[in-house]
């Protein structure tokens, strides 16, 4: 392993924690496979799945819709795209895993309902 | 043109309100907060003494006396809790003579059923208290009751019979004009025959407003701290030491609720809104309790609070009619709660003097509590339930208090958290508040037609929340 | 409601008192009764809208919502009957259950009670933390509830107090809703969540976490105004505005209907899940209250 390059990551796959060292083609460290794309991929630029909701109202309710990102986006494009997902302005309760579509993002992604 | 205006919305102000609206006057009482009992009285530790504390030669023991007296009618008309715990005045060895004075003291005042009580006596009665203690005055007449609460039931009784009661109203000045009081609010402006100053911390303030002289007002901050339920009541009375120069010294006080309550502190501050708590008062009063009971300890906290006394150098309650009908009740410290309906009767004998006063014809005596979920059976509980289905819906689990009562609480003028939470319990309880303030603010917003924002703990500027949305 | 024994009585629908009537069910349990005290089952799930539920149990990660309703589900699918909006406040020896809804209060009886009644937080209060008590105080639970549930906002200038799981998730849903979360802090010399959330909630948005810092006062007339705290190590003390403090300082299983009843476990009465003893993933929740529900007959 390149020891200049090298960069040192806590694991979030799972509850273990694993402190993981990778230079961007080795990991050490790593208990198990996802452990090792999560540094790789960590060490180019980390992507996160974000969780938010969306609120819907009409005259007589309020409900706050939660939704996740269909898939992990990068760590640095978080607040842009919860600024996105804050202009949505929802007609009807949507049902648990309906995707709703998010516009005008550099990044590729639509939102997915997680919650009844 | 109003009558009497009264200023204040504490224990003196209720007890004021509630006495005059006994007679053709035409009564508006104004206070700056957003509710009733939210100065001086919402702190106060409960307690209606018997008053052998205070000099048989003093306005403030006399007083005491006969408030004590006067409280037993008043709470079974009104319907709120008054339990008659009864107190002890401690004696640690070299200190009997100490408590023979009090009951000497007391003798003079014709206090009834004080007698001092031994070792064994306190050991069948009281098995929580320190060994130590030789000796105690017993004195059966001292009872614990809810401050807010008689507040609270005095203004509604008070309404009923045609006071007016105008909340966050606070006065910024009284003139004389010709022969009535303007006085003037940020909000309103009011006319009147007298005026009545029961401002308790500002009562100094609101008297030099009308050009008047009067004692100035020294705050004495007192630290008071609750012990959880399951410790449940440690003593039946309540547990004075022997009282030292200006302090009743710290106590342990049995409450209404269940709980047992230790303090207060006495200290004196500058800031007439200074009611933060500290660590060094905290162990100050630990330590001081413990001396009276030893097994309690810190774990056994589950909330504080402070609040602050309205004292005077001149210590004695300084009541009188100033000139053209002003007239000033200041430095009303304890025993003031206790004393308070026998001041509002002191006060309207002095008015009774210039001016003829005739009772109401039609005088409504009573006034009914809130409904309490919790304290009913289940017979009871069910028929409040078919009435009102919002009476099985538990917004707050820890105290087991409904939405009926929550909403019957907003009817009864509450507007604030804190008012809620004084009306019905809710938010007191082991979680304080963590499970049942999101529920409540709900059912406020939407009662009071108010977005969620303006809903507050206590008034302006205690909002709960910045932003309506997210 | 006809007065009717049941088998198995549980008390709380939320992951814990889920899995243990599906156990119960599946190993064979005929009469079961849900009791929830909300509106609808999944507890505490139902406002927990992050990630990190499921890997254990359903192979998945998931949100606490998904989760939540994955389960409930489970339960549907059963012949479990399920009474949501009713407190249960008295249990006695004799397994007889009382319990408030709008209907009207109702004791129930049962040969087996499970109690999957959650925990509490621990609240400013019980550290009797000194200085004032002015509104911006909320517990991390509270504020989750508040932001997620309610849509509300609770203020804007934040500091943890706490190193708890849901504090670290509130510093990043705070700070995602737009809020300057200003740091955690922790009186121990580690961290009391998973360090996941501390790199996912705190590293990634730079929130700073300072252990061995204690909270020594609130101050503040009406809202919160600052609070000063201490290094614990140095002795220093600072201040620092903010209009919101949420505490974090650890969970208490919901006990008190036994204390409160006069009664212990054992002889058919049983606790499970948080309020047994507070786990730091459901999915072990799950796997447990299986098991207990399984093992009653």
């Amino acid at each position: 392993m390149d020891n200049k390059k090298k960069k040192k990551f806590t694991c979030i796959i799972c509850p273990k924690s694993c402190e993981l060292k990778t230079d961007g083609t080795e990991v050490s460290g790593a208990k198990c496979k996802r452990g090792k794309l999560f540094a790789l991929q960590e060490f180019v630029s980390p992507l996160r799945v974000i969780t938010t909701t969306i609120r819907y109202e009409n005259k007589n309710n309020f409900k706050m819709v939660p939704v996740k990102t269909s898939r992990a986006v990068p760590l640095n494009k978080t607040f842009e795209i919860i600024r996105q997902i804050k202009k949505i302005r929802l007609q009807k309760i949507p049902g648990i895993g309906e995707k709703i579509p998010l516009k005008n993002l550099s990044e590729k992604t639509e939102l997915i309902v997680t919650g009844e | 043109m109003i009558d009497i205006i009264i200023i204040g919305g504490g224990i003196v102000g209720a007890s004021m309100a509630y006495e005059l609206a006994k007679y053709q006057l035409n009564v508006t009482l104004l206070e700056k907060e957003t509710e009733l009992s939210f100065g001086v009285s919402k702190s106060n530790s409960g307690i209606i003494h018997t008053g052998f504390q205070d000099d048989y030669n003093s306005l403030k023991g006399r007083l005491a006396v006969r408030g004590n007296f006067l409280y037993r009618e008043i709470s079974r008309l009104l319907d709120f809790p008054f339990i008659p715990t009864g107190e002890l005045v401690v004696a640690f060895p070299g200190e009997k003579e100490s408590i023979e004075e009090i009951k000497e003291n007391g003798d003079r005042l014709g206090i009834p059923g004080i007698e001092i009580v031994d070792g064994e006596w306190l050991n069948k009665n009281e098995p929580m208290l320190s060994k130590e203690i030789e000796y105690a005055l017993l004195g059966p007449t001292a009872a614990v009751i809810n401050p807010w609460e008689v507040i609270y039931a005095m203004a509604e009784n008070a309404i009923s019979n045609g006071v007016k009661i105008y909340c966050d109203n606070e006065v910024h000045s009284i003139a004389k004009i010709n022969n009535f009081w303007r006085v003037k609010t940020y909000q309103a402006e009011y006319e009147s025959r007298y005026v009545i100053n029961a401002a308790g911390l500002s009562a100094d303030k609101i008297s030099f407003m009308a050009g008047i002289k009067c004692p100035i007002i020294i705050p004495y901050k007192g630290e008071e701290f609750i012990l959880d339920r399951h410790a449940d009541r440690l003593t039946k009375r309540i547990v004075f030491p022997v009282p030292k120069k200006h302090t009743k010294g710290i106590l342990i006080i049995p409450t209404v609720d269940g709980n047992t309550m230790i303090g207060p502190t006495s200290n004196e501050v500058t800031d007439k809104e200074d009611i933060t708590t500290t660590k060094k008062h905290k162990d100050e009063v630990l330590k001081a309790a413990q001396k009276l009971a030893p097994s309690i300890n810190e774990d056994l906290l589950i909330a504080s609070f402070a609040g602050l006394r309205p004292t005077t150098r001149e210590g004695d309650f300084y009541i009188k009619e100033e000139q053209n009908g002003f007239i000033n009740i200041v430095g009303i410290k304890s025993p003031g709660l206790t004393a308070a309906p026998a001041i509002a009767e002191y006060v309207v004998n002095i008015l009774a003097e210039n001016t003829t006063l005739p009772k109401k014809k039609k005088y409504n005596p009573k006034r009914k509590s809130m409904p309490r979920f919790r304290l009913l059976n289940t017979k009871e509980r069910n028929t409040l339930i078919k009435k009102d289905t919002d009476f099985g819906e538990v917004i707050c689990r820890c105290e087991l208090v409904t939405k009926g009562e929550i909403k019957e609480a907003i009817r009864r003028g509450a507007r604030t958290l804190d008012g809620i939470k004084f009306r019905t319990r809710s938010q007191m309880g082991r979680c304080h508040g963590a499970f049942c303030t999101s529920k409540i603010m709900a059912i406020m917003s939407e009662e009071l037609e108010i977005p969620f924002d303006k809903i507050t703990k206590r008034g302006q500027g205690s909002e709960l929340i910045k932003r309506n949305e997210l | 409601m006809n007065y009717k024994k049941y088998d198995l009585i549980v008390i709380g629908g939320g992951p814990a008192g889920m899995a243990a009537a599906a156990g119960a069910s599946s190993s064979g349990v005929k009469d079961i009764l849900i009791l929830e005290r909300m509106p609808g089952l999944g507890g505490i799930l139902n406002q927990c809208i992050h990630l990190g539920f499921g890997l254990e149990y359903f192979k998945k990660e998931m949100t606490g919502t998904e989760y939540a309703a994955r389960y409930k589900k489970i339960v549907y699918d059963k012949d479990i009957e399920v009474k949501t909006s009713c407190l249960v406040h008295k249990i006695t020896p004799e397994k007889n259950v009382s319990f408030v809804s709008r209907d009207g209060e109702f004791t129930v009886s049962a040969k087996n009670i499970i109690m999957a009644t959650g925990c509490r937080e621990r609240t400013r209060e019980m550290l009797t933390v000194p200085g004032t008590r002015p509104s911006g105080i909320f517990t991390a639970g509270l504020a989750q509830e508040m932001v997620n549930i309610y849509g509300l906002m609770p203020g804007h200038e934040v500091v943890i107090v706490g190193s708890g799981d849901i504090g670290l998730i509130m510093a990043r849903r705070m700070t995602l809703e737009g809020a300057k979360v200003h740091f955690v802090l922790e009186i121990l010399d580690h961290l009391s969540g998973l360090i996941r959330n501390k790199v996912q909630c705190l590293d990634d948005f730079k929130i700073p976490l300072y252990l061995e810092h204690e909270l020594m006062e609130i101050t503040g007339k009406n809202r919160v105004e600052a609070i000063r705290y201490r290094d614990n190590k140095t002795g220093r003390e600072k201040v620092i505005s903010c209009d919101t403090v949420l505490f974090s300082v650890g969970l208490i299983p919901e006990q008190d209907l036994l204390i409160d009843s006069g009664i212990t476990t054992g002889n058919g009465i049983f606790l499970t899940g948080n309020a047994d003893y507070v786990h730091d993933l459901v999915d072990n929740v799950t796997k447990e209250a299986e098991k207990l529900g399984r093992s009653i007959n």
